[in-house]
């Protein structure tokens, strides 16, 4: 069996395809620790998602599968996954969220380029996880066809949703705004508890990190009043 | 009337928030003002329409036209989104 080292959390998986074991092997580590938790993609998990998405071919199939059950089960260790692109910057994280396709990515490059030092931690399915009061965002290997991710933690600055605009403004963003968009990001547990914790983690992270509405263009003055207005350090 | 499936009805950052457990509605997560609560609790009781409106009229400074017309409203948001079983 493999162990997985993931938001702090070590998974004891079973699964089948080098294709898998590729994906994640900047995770796995070799440890004489207890897992927390047993994960194992099975035949039937995956004929059953085959019969959802028949495009994707079965090997592929087994690496969501993996994901979604360690997303359900990281919701008792006070974690959940948001579809995000988050940049690193000064040692803070910026959470960039929107619909795909929207230009979470191509922001982030903008920081990339006029923040030197700065990286991107996970492109596009971080794990985020309350520690000590913290919420911290992790790199994860599922992050992204462009793949990028460090396996590293940080803690979290802001959260912007970003729209795409002629003009570049930035304002801060009202709970009820947020949570009217949140939702569609978010992987949301199956099962009741699993549902209650989720909404008492998002209670504490909309409590605790500032969130942001950013309308942009795609240029340096995007990310560089959006970095003006976020960061707090400044 | 009564809502169809398990719901879990939690104030978070200061909204209320309705989701519900089916699969199907799994993505129809709804905020819901005072009212709205309200409304949502007496349905999930298993209330009818009268019982709603009497309560509805109790509770709040309205007139009887304008409770219908707000009961007649949210019932049909509840349903248009599948969450009513009729």
């Amino acid at each position: 069996m493999l162990k997985l080292k993931l938001c702090d959390l070590l998974f004891d998986i079973k699964i089948k395809y080098k294709c898998t074991l590729d994906l994640i092997k900047d995770y796995v580590v070799t440890t004489e620790d207890e897992a927390d938790f047993t994960v194992e993609v099975t035949k039937e998990d995956l004929t059953l998602a085959a019969k959802k998405e028949p495009a994707f071919p079965i090997p592929y199939h087994e690496s969501l599968c993996l994901y979604r059950k360690i997303c359900a089960l990281v919701i008792s260790h006070n974690a959940f996954m948001m579809h995000s692109s988050v940049v690193v910057h000064d040692g803070v994280a910026y959470v960039f969220t929107a619909k795909s396709g929207t230009g979470k990515t191509t922001h982030s490059m903008l920081w990339l380029k006029n923040f030197p030092g700065s990286f991107i931690i996970n492109g596009d399915k971080p794990i985020f996880r309350l520690i000590d009061g913290e919420f911290y965002i992790y790199g994860t290997p599922w992050c992204g066809k462009e793949g990028y991710n460090k396996n590293t933690r940080a803690k979290v600055g802001a959260l912007c949703f970003i729209e795409r605009a002629k003009e570049n403004s930035i304002l801060p963003m009202a709970g009820r705004d947020v949570l009217t968009k949140i939702f569609d990001q978010l992987y949301i547990p199956e099962k009741k508890d699993g549902m209650e914790k989720l909404l008492t983690l998002l209670d504490s992270f909309l409590k605790s990190v500032p969130a942001y509405k950013l309308s942009c263009n795609i240029s340096d003055e995007a990310a560089i009043l959006a970095e003006r207005t976020m960061n707090k350090k400044g | 009337m009564k809502i169809k499936s398990g719901f879990i009805l939690k104030e978070i950052a200061g909204e209320n928030i309705l989701m519900f457990l089916t699969p199907e509605l799994k993505n129809k997560v709804i905020t819901l003002n005072e009212t709205g609560v309200f409304l949502f609790n007496l349905i999930s009781e298993g209330k009818d329409r009268k019982e709603i409106l009497d309560a509805f009229l109790n509770e709040y400074d309205i007139d009887e036209a304008t409770a219908d017309a707000d009961i007649t409203k949210f019932i049909s948001a509840l349903s248009s989104i599948g969450a009513l079983e009729e």
